[in-house]
């Protein structure tokens, strides 16, 4: 097995230090301090025992859901989620995917387990996680709400192996009398996660390449944010090392901001004439189309 | 000026006048309430 790169050490770091409330180990409850006001820029269950921060996604559909019953209270906090949503994408965009994301970090972990692989699944399969954000995220947490006019909160509920990993499974070790709660939904998600897992030692990021909603969103500043990648044709020898090094499969440059970069800056460190760079101008990033010069007439 | 190069910077200022309003209104409560309680959904328990 490989040793972990200065990457993965940022990637641990981020992990534990999103996860670092150890008092549930002798004292079973969550964390209820000042840090909970806050939404972690990466997918961390805020249920897990150890988590500081909340979870944005479970955030976004709790507000969605509470728009009917709560509507001046979701609006508020629509302003300050939207505002915090806002400069992390703008701050960060899927940088957070490639270094800050604890369930990023752990796919990358489990890709290292030797055994077959999969180098390559078809393209189209990645349009689920727009089916994801779409349904189970915005629509059906806004649209479908019970007698008291609360919606809930699908994508958690139903399908996010995060919250069954990290919240679930220990809530469940730590406090023995959540067991009687466990019923067939819980059996479902454990299939799920367990499903997810092992596709995810087979295939490299296979929740971030197929499943998550989160990227995605993050993905649409990848254009906009501060950090975006640029590229030198004049340098460029076309050596295609860029291409090889990319965990997410992109065409190399021609996809170099692309919504599915997960700006773990592998292009820009393998590039021998550093002909890949990072922009960290406030103006629009360019297209491909853009970098290329127009055919002389 | 190019509005299609410098529109991000309309998203900037809109994400702190967002936030700024956010926090006026106290909207850190409702992450609070939902974050500091165990959410039985997320686990699937409920």
């Amino acid at each position: 097995m490989k040793r972990l790169g200065k990457r993965n050490l940022v990637q641990l770091l981020v992990t534990l230090g999103a996860n670092s409330y150890f008092v549930p180990l002798w004292r079973p409850g969550l964390y209820t301090g000042w840090f909970k006001n806050i939404c972690f820029p990466g997918l961390n269950c805020y249920s897990c025992p150890l988590a500081l921060m909340a979870c944005p996604l479970g955030i976004l559909q709790h507000l969605l859901a509470s728009f009917r019953a709560l509507p001046q209270a979701a609006l508020r906090a629509a302003l300050y989620f939207g505002g915090t949503f806002l400069l992390y994408g703008l701050l960060l965009g899927r940088l957070v995917c490639g270094w800050g994301c604890p369930f990023g970090f752990l796919q990358e972990i489990l890709y290292r387990f030797p055994g077959p692989k999969i180098a390559r699944l078809p393209r189209f399969l990645r349009r689920l996680k727009v089916l994801l954000l779409i349904f189970l995220v915005l629509a059906l947490p806004l649209l479908v709400s019970g007698e008291l006019g609360y919606g809930k909160v699908w994508f958690c509920r139903f399908f996010c192996p995060v919250g069954t990993l990290e919240a679930a499974l220990p809530n469940l070790l730590l406090q023995p009398s959540l067991r009687a709660l466990v019923g067939l939904l819980f059996y479902w998600k454990v299939f799920l996660l367990l499903i997810i897992l092992v596709l995810c030692v087979l295939y490299l990021r296979f929740f971030c390449k197929i499943l998550c909603p989160l990227g995605l969103l993050y993905g649409f500043f990848n254009r906009i944010g501060l950090f975006r990648l640029q590229w030198q044709e004049k340098d460029c020898i076309r050596c295609g090392v860029c291409e090889l090094s990319c965990p997410m499969e992109l065409k190399i440059p021609q996809e170099i901001n692309s919504q599915e970069c997960i700006r773990c800056l592998n292009c820009l460190f393998v590039c021998p004439t550093r002909s890949i760079f990072l922009d960290r101008s406030f103006q629009s990033g360019k297209t491909f189309d853009e970098f290329s010069p127009s055919p002389a007439k | 000026m190019n509005l299609r190069r410098h529109w991000p910077k309309l998203l900037w200022i809109l994400a702190f006048l967002a936030l700024a309003g956010g926090l006026w209104e106290k909207g850190y409560r409702f992450v609070f309430s939902h974050a500091a309680s165990l959410c039985l959904s997320c686990m699937g328990l409920q």
